[in-house]
């Protein structure tokens, strides 16, 4: 090991030796290519010593945790494995130095902190490898030697990466003074994204291609290879076509591995070339839609903070404050994180308490934004808001404000929105407002000032936007269909109940079978008593509207209830509801959901079951058979359906059949009833049979084959 | 059947998919299961690539996938109008085989029920590793295999098929399914694992607070034949469980989360739970086990305007009778519109595996708990039957008390609710027709009582009791 | 025993304690770089959530979803080529080798077909709209179309969950939950985030509700899906029988309970469920006023169509929105189903344009003239673009289209966006591109910003990494920033 180490202290003291000669003799040196290269590693090896110089420090920081043999070795080979490192590290960037095209000042606090820090390590090693005794001087040499990596290290980033570029996101670097009115678009905009992604090679300490893009002056004279844009034309300035060209070129910038330009940027600066590469015109100079505005606008955002902010010449309010003087019913919040401007919303009228504006009074200096929409607030009120001298947006939409004493709101010099829409102010009262000096739109919708009065405002107050009815259709429309309230069957004692959601509507209907129109038809007053399973059809009219579609319904009523229901066929196996019980479980189905347990279906076999009404039957006359329409689905009425009767549950006789009708074309799918009125009779038993259609008819899709038959619920009268 | 398992992830039923890029779908499915649920580790991130913290390569995650790739299925058996409950493979079950072996099933339909399964086709496909996890960007061919890390996996050991797998798994040497397993018991009692990270055991998940006690719950539960019956007791029969959760302020201060478990624990109930409860204690539940799923009271129009209109689900169609009162565990989940008053007490909505459900505290939970109908049937239901009881209210009181929240209540809270109770029967006396709708609800059959003032009195005391906080939580 | 405790509490080894202390160090570092008040504003308590980090542009947002993505052909990408090349095969050039769905795929040809309807120009902007959108056109000064939207999915599905999400498989919050995490609620009485559903009368695909999830946010952030029924909000409604006095009275009895049991357990919870059956007791009384429609005087009825007052329809749900904005819901997601025209374009096209047109720019209108415009930003569009090829059997007067998601139009208007625009370009085949491309997550980059958000900025912790709307993608479009 002593041999080895040997060796290496005197490879080191050769490079040393070296360094410290081609250093005096730096302004003669002709750089072979192959060295060249050599020290394009410089950016490379460095890494090395910065490592090996942090380890060996933590090491000795813990020698402790190892024997004192052990502990030296250690030692012994970090410093030589850091002052070979340093000392090659130090020559390739000698070289590196020689070849690049750097500016003077920092360059050399550069070179000779790094050459100092190779020779400073060199030395330790020496000391250490020889000397047992001195604990103080290694130990400070070796602090120093930190010291010294890190003025090596820190100017040497300043030469790849710019000045001020480790603290450019926390310092930042004077933009406030900058405003839109103070600044050119250059600088708001153009500069910054050059900042970003140029200036750490094109800066006045490092001058890659002779570029110096930090300065206007400089920026504007180009590089080595002349100037970096022609005017109005971005596709032939260099800067523009090195930014396009494939990023492995050599020429393209910014270079591989660096940090490149955002669509958006390149955009950018394509559009400042186009319109004349113009150091000096201000934002606004520029036209509202004209592209470059555009874009700089979305960076400007994204770098200077709003100009408003510093407009802002009061403290925020406490955080304490803020959260105290927030309730459920009145939220207060700064704009945005960090921002001393407050907004306030009141919310839920019946919890407005005058107080609860009054209250605001603590953040009257920060408060910006104030929305009462809705709130009960009046004449009266407005002295409070008056107070708030820093407001800038007002909206009392919808409050009871009718404008007597509105002109104390003249103390709000920053106002520059008041909305007033569906309040009940008049032209004149809010005439009183419209000079102050910020104002800059009004909504008046729905409040008693009319259009001409509007027009007048409008040419009195060029500068006021004025909000008023943008609504102007005057066509007439038709009215939604009144809603059935009832849900499912009607119960026995219950009445139908209809609505309409716009409040002065007449519903007219019928439950006969006629249509009801604007002038026949019953009117709606009070619920409909309904006995028996009928078919209401309703309309809704209103003067200035046209009258609803026709709402057209089934409402199926309770009956008298079966004691016993059986089914003589089985249902269908893949509809098998659940069985008899279905029949009469009081529960109905949907035509577009038949596996449920409300429907039974057939088809091989003909719906036949049998009714049993115990020792005391009823007197019914009617029976309605409620059955599923979806002819899509091969859902047709019964073909036939026959009614049987007897107190003998062996002999019973028919007692009608009916013949329902078929459809002659497909139609939307729905709930049907069918009638089937007999003689009233009491008998114990009834048998009801439908028939599905054998045959489904030539239209159909499916003609030929054979229909199906659904039903859910029997109902007997 | 169990394989079912596996099978059960989302399936897309949307005409003009790429069946491929959906098949991959599932399987991966398949993997990121089996990884956070029996591995606990964060599989799915080997998806695209290797995995940043744990020794998981995509090719780990590959060789993984291939057990599960060997399924003969597709990306799509049908659109909405073609669609069957069981895409193929699937198996049939007739009530046969349920008398004879399958006795533990509780199959209701006569006809034979059909069942997907998983089932390696003859033909080997070839699983690739997937660039980027891009269902078409194959690289190479992969072979069936396990991460090295946990366990070798050597198929001539194991065995070259899933069975192979579920040996590897469940190998003494294997050190995760055990541990995985009973810190998520632990969690489901505690409501917190002992590895809090229950879903994550690798570099990026937090270390075990009491990694012995971890290691002996596993040990133990490996070594009586993965017993969870017995590991369930070891746990409730814990001196640790048993602990009452009463936090005095010092160890508020200490340990706020409990991590030391220096008390019993104090969580709220899962969705499924708060349900539970409610049946339970009003007498409504029915204890079937098994069955098809049902579907219980929901609000309408939720599910109707968020489903396409086709298929045979287009309508919620709601069950009566004893289906209304069975245990959470068997509502009816439709993966696009779960069932909402289970969601907003975090219930989940069976996307993807999920080891570990919030408890969240939000206003939705205080509506749902106030107004659903379940929750008003409950309390109704419980009144009627300590009205049709000889006792006095106090004991009424103190029974529907008992039952809600197993213990007595104090001095002060009994004085409150006969407070309360009087207050009301004036309230209800004054209008006797508010008395008469509030116990109306549910669909439950009514007890005929005719005193229905104080029904209505008692009623509204029981729903208060429900809506404790301790009612929902386990103290 | 105390060190024997604490060992064993934070189950120390060296080499573990050096793993933490590094990883401790590193992710304080990361952090700091994430949240830039850390240091600079000690003395305030971090606030990182619930306010915007800058000033915003918009305070709340309406997004008109219109489910199973609406043709742009037939609505506002107007492209005469089509008409004039109608029945011509789609040149390969054009489409370069472009996946298509499982429906066309196997299709043999692909002939170009113009749309049915008229296009005419309107307003100062000169805007391009089809017929069938009467209403919209009168408004599209108050409009930026953004005709390059781009996405990645070509299914309903994930392109649904890719625009709502920023992930084409589910799991991760919505657009909705993100802006209730980080901006919070601004009227503690409702909801941040609010879903209303109808459907239209064309081909329907079904919506989710993994559409507006939480993901792994707290479920308070999950989207409060309304009914499409009269009682819009869920268990809102007190039980039969009772009214809010004895409501109320039955919550101090309950407090008083609770609060009992606070004295014995101590547990923090038990506070914050008192809380939040205040709040549940006040949403009930804010939201039947907002729902309450009928107080809505004539001419607002008008504007909407008389549909506005039937509960469930899409103008209803505008109408509501508008409502629910009003009383400060940052994000209300309506949407509308029925978009998805395979087929019989001309028969189901005017008839879903119809339910939308008039209650969309009644919307518009409505917030402008209250003055909400300027704070709502409001969005309409779908999920994909539809092709400009045919889909099926070749007609030039019934014909269908297939998903096209390499170039849609959306539209934005209000809220901080530049009025009487329209941003990108597709080529004159409206297939590809041109110019200023927009991919759904700059889409999303860019409302993040629009409500005072950093898109990188606003990032959630889960299973080991940092989440965000954009995952690791989404650059701002500054072209359309007012």
């Amino acid at each position: 090991m002593q041999r080895a180490i040997r060796f290496f202290i005197n490879v080191i003291f050769f490079i040393q030796v070296l360094l410290i000669f081609l250093l005096f003799f730096e302004n003669r040196i002709q750089l072979p290519v192959w060295l060249q290269v050599a020290g394009r590693m410089h950016p490379m090896v460095l890494h090395l010593p910065i490592g090996i110089l942090i380890g060996l420090f933590v090491f000795l920081i813990f020698r402790n945790m190892f024997t004192r043999k052990q502990f030296r070795k250690v030692i012994l080979l970090c410093l030589v494995m850091s002052s070979i490192s340093a000392s090659i590290t130090a020559l390739f960037g000698f070289f590196l130095s020689i070849s690049g095209d750097y500016g003077t000042s920092s360059i050399q606090q550069h070179k000779f902190s790094g050459v100092a820090l190779s020779v400073i390590s060199f030395f330790l090693l020496v000391w250490y490898s020889n000397v047992k005794k001195g604990e103080i001087v290694f130990y400070s040499s070796m602090l120093f030697t930190i010291l010294l990596l890190f003025l090596a290290g820190h100017t040497g980033s300043v030469l790849t990466h710019g000045e001020n570029f480790i603290f450019e996101p926390v310092s930042s670097k004077g933009h406030e003074n900058l405003t839109v009115e103070n600044a050119s678009l250059y600088q708001l905009a153009v500069m910054p994204v050059l900042e970003r992604k140029c200036f750490s090679c094109h800066n006045e300490s490092k001058a890659k291609g002779k570029l110096i893009m930090t300065t206007v002056e400089k920026f504007k004279l180009g590089g080595e290879n002349g100037k970096e844009w022609i005017e109005g034309n971005p596709d032939s300035s260099r800067m523009i076509q090195n930014i396009y060209l494939p990023l492995k070129d050599d020429e393209h910038m910014p270079p591989d591995g660096k940090p490149q330009l955002a669509p958006h940027e390149i955009s950018l600066l394509e559009a400042w070339i186009k319109s004349g590469a113009d150091f000096e015109k201000k934002l606004f100079e520029f036209d509202e839609t004209d592209t470059l505005r555009l874009l700089a606008t979305s960076i400007i955002n994204s770098v200077v903070k709003d100009p408003k902010d510093d407009a802002y010449p009061f403290k925020p309010a406490s955080a304490d404050l803020i959260k105290r003087i927030n309730t459920p019913f009145r939220t207060v919040f700064p704009l945005y994180i960090n921002s001393p401007a407050l907004q306030a919303d009141f919310f839920v009228k019946e919890a407005f308490k005058i107080n609860s504006l009054e209250e605001l009074k603590e953040i009257k200096d920060q408060l910006v934004i104030l929305n009462l929409s809705k709130m009960p607030i009046t004449d009266g009120d407005i002295k409070v808001i008056s107070q708030f001298s820093n407001l800038e947006q007002l909206n009392l939409n919808f409050t009871s404000i009718k404008g007597e004493g509105i002109s104390a709101l003249k103390s709000l010099p920053n106002l520059e929105s008041l909305s007033l829409s569906g309040t009940s102010i008049g032209k004149d009262k809010l005439n009183e407002v419209l000079s102050l000096p910020a104002l800059s739109e009004v909504f008046i919708w729905n409040t008693p000032i009319n259009e001409s009065e509007v027009l007048e405002l409008q040419q009195a107050y060029p500068k006021i936007e004025f909000i008023h009815t943008l609504f102007k259709d005057t066509s007439t429309l038709a009215l939604s269909k009144p809603i059935l309230v009832n849900e499912g069957i009607i119960k026995i004692g219950d009445l139908l109940q209809l609505k309409h959601t716009m409040p002065g509507v007449v519903i007219r209907y019928s439950i006969d079978g006629s249509i009801p129109d604007s002038v026949s038809g019953f009117v709606y007053e009070n619920p409909i008593d309904v006995k028996e399973t009928v078919k209401l059809q309703a309309i809704a009219c209103k003067g200035g509207w046209f009258c609803s579609k026709l709402l057209d319904v089934i409402c199926f009523v309770e009956g008298y209830k079966p004691n016993q229901v059986t089914l003589l066929k089985p249902a269908d196996k893949q509809y098998p509801g659940q069985g008899a019980s279905s029949l009469t479980d009081g529960r109905k189905g949907f035509t577009d959901v038949l596996k449920e347990p409300s429907w039974l279906g057939f088809r091989e076999n003909a719906f036949e079951a049998k009714f049993n009404f115990g020792d005391s039957p009823p007197t019914i006359h009617k029976i309605v058979l409620s059955y599923a329409d979806n002819l899509g689905g091969y859902i047709f009425p019964p073909s036939e359906v026959e009614v049987w009767g007897g107190n003998n549950s062996e002999e019973l006789k028919l007692l009608t059949i009916i013949k329902s009708e078929q459809p002659e074309a497909y139609r939307p799918q729905r709930m049907r009833a069918l009638d089937l009125t007999i003689d009233p009779s009491n008998f114990l038993n009834y048998k009801i049979v439908a028939k599905p259609l054998s045959v489904l008819p030539q239209w159909h899709s499916g003609k030929g084959q054979k229909g199906w038959f659904f039903v859910d619920e029997i109902f007997f009268y | 059947m169990a394989t079912g398992f596996n099978r059960n992830h989302k399936i897309t039923q949307e005409g003009g998919i790429i069946d491929e890029e959906y098949r991959v779908e599932y399987v991966s499915d398949r993997t990121n299961t089996f990884g956070k649920a029996f591995l606990a580790l964060t599989f799915e991130c080997a998806h695209c690539h290797d995995h940043k913290y744990d020794p998981i390569s995509q090719k780990d995650y590959y060789r993984t996938f291939a057990f599960f790739n060997r399924v003969p299925e597709k990306g799509l058996v049908g659109d909405i109008s073609l669609a069957s409950l069981a895409d193929p493979p699937r198996i049939k079950i007739t009530s046969q085989e349920i008398n004879d072996i399958l006795t533990f099933i509780n199959k209701k339909d006569t006809t034979p029920v059909e069942v997907m399964v998983m089932k390696d086709s003859t033909w080997k496909r070839p699983t690739y590793v997937l660039t980027r996890g891009v269902y078409d960007a194959h690289g190479e061919v992969v072979d069936i295999g396990l991460p090295s890390e946990i366990l070798l996996f050597d198929s001539t050991v194991y065995g070259n098929n899933r069975l192979g797998l579920a040996k590897w798994l469940f190998d003494k040497n294997n050190p995760l399914t055990a541990r995985v397993f009973v810190n998520r018991m632990w969690q489901e009692f505690f409501g917190r694992g002992l590895v809090k990270t229950s879903g994550d055991f690798g570099m990026q998940g937090e270390m075990p607070s009491h990694p012995q006690l971890l290691d002996w719950l596993a040990v133990d539960f490996r070594e009586h034949g993965w017993d969870i019956k017995r590991l369930i007791k070891q746990i409730v029969t814990s001196s640790t469980y048993k602990q009452s959760s009463v936090a005095s302020e010092q160890k508020r201060a200490t340990d706020p989360d409990n991590i030391l478990l220096a008390r019993g624990p104090r969580t709220r109930l899962t969705a499924e739970g708060v349900r539970d409860l409610a049946l339970a204690s009003s007498g409504l539940l029915v204890t079937e086990v098994g069955g098809p799923s049902v579907k219980v009271y929901q609000p309408k129009g939720i599910w109707e305007s968020s489903t396409s209109g086709r298929g045979v689900l287009a309508r919620y169609v709601q069950d009566h009778g004893e289906n209304l009162y069975r245990r959470g565990l068997y509502s009816f989940i439709k993966r696009t519109v779960p069932p909402p008053g289970m969601l907003v007490f975090d219930g989940s909505n069976r996307d993807q595996c999920e080891v570990n459900r919030m408890r969240t505290n939000t206003p939705l939970q205080a509506l749902v708990l106030l107004n659903e109908p379940l929750m008003l049937e409950a309390s109704r239901v419980f009144a009627e039957r300590l009205m049709v009881e000889q006792s006095t209210p106090e004991e009424k009181v103190r029974k529907a008390f008992q039952s809600i929240l197993c213990r007595q209540p104090k001095k002060e809270e009994l004085a409150l609710l006969l407070t309360y109770y009087e207050e009301e029967k004036v309230g209800f006396n004054q209008s006797p027709v508010k008395a008469k709708k509030y116990i109306e609800a549910g669909e439950y059959q009514h007890e005929k009582i005719n005193d229905v003032i104080s029904l209505a009195a008692l009623m509204q005391v029981v729903q208060t009791i429900y809506n404790m906080d301790e009612a929902i939580t386990k103290t | 025993m105390s060190k024997e405790f604490i060992d064993h509490r934070f189950h120390i080894t060296r080499r573990h304690f050096l793993g933490k202390v590094s990883l401790g160090l590193g992710s304080v570092a990361l952090g700091s770089l994430l949240i830039p008040d850390l240091f600079s504003n000690s003395d305030e308590p971090l606030q990182t959530l619930g306010l915007p980090h800058f000033a915003p542009k918009a305070k709340r947002i309406i997004y008109l979803f219109q489910n199973g993505a609406p043709s742009q052909l037939e609505s506002f990408d107007y492209k005469p080529m089509l008409n004039k090349m109608t029945g011509e095969e789609l040149p390969a050039s054009v489409r370069m080798g472009q996946r298509l769905t499982g429906m066309t795929s196997g299709q043999a040809k692909f002939p170009l077909v113009g749309s049915h309807f008229k296009f005419n120009q309107y307003g100062k902007s000169g805007a391009w709209v089809s017929e069938i959108f009467p209403n919209i056109a009168k408004v599209v000064d108050d409009i930026c179309f953004i005709k390059s939207m781009h996405t990645e999915a070509i299914n309903h599905d994930p392109a649904l969950t890719f625009m709502q999400t920023g992930a084409q498989q589910g799991n991760r919050p919505s657009m909705g939950a993100w802006m209730s995490y980080g901006l919070g609620s601004e009227n503690k009485n409702l909801p941040a985030y609010c879903v209303l559903l109808s459907r239209g009368r064309g081909n329907g695909q079904g919506v989710y509700s993994k559409l507006w999830t939480n993901g792994f946010l707290d479920s308070v952030h999950q989207g409060v899906q309304f009914s499409s029924s009269e009682e819009r909000v869920l268990y809102l409604k007190d039980p039969e029988g009772r009214d809010r006095a004895d409501r109320r009275k039955m919550l101090d009895n309950l407090a008083q309970l609770n609060d009992m049991n606070y004295k014995e357990f101590g547990d923090p919870e038990i506070q914050t469920r008192v809380q939040q059956y205040e709040m549940a007791f006040r949403m009930q009384t804010a939201v039947p006023e907002l729902t309450d429609l009928s107080k809505e005087p004539d001419n607002i009825i008008k504007m909407y169509g008389a549909d506005c007052l039937v509960p469930g329809t899409y103008a209803a749900n505008c109408l509501l929105a508008r409502k629910l904005s009003e009383a400060g819901v940052r994000f209300v997601q309506l949407y509308h189903q029925g978009w998805d025209q395979h087929g019989n374009m001309t028969g189901e096209m005017p008839l879903q344009a119809q339910d939308v047109d008039r209650a969309t720019a009644a919307l518009i209108m409505d917030l402008k003239q209250r003055g909400l415009l300027d704070e709502t930003l409001v969005i309409w569009g779908g999920e994909f673009g539809r092709t400009n090829y045919c889909q099926g059997k070749f007609s030039a007067e019934n014909y269908g289209r297939d998903h096209h998601p390499r170039a849609y139009t959306i539209w934005m208007a209000g809220g901080g966006v530049k009025p009487g625009i329209t941003y990108g370009e597709s080529d004159e085949f409206g297939y590809n591109i041109i110019r200023d491309p927009v991919h759904v997550n700059d889409f999303h980059a860019t409302i993040l910003h629009l409500m005072g958000l950093n898109h990188e900025q606003l990032t959630y912790k889960h299973l080991g990494r940092r989440y965000r709307l954009t995952d690791v993608a989404g650059k701002l479009v500054p072209g359309i920033l007012a």
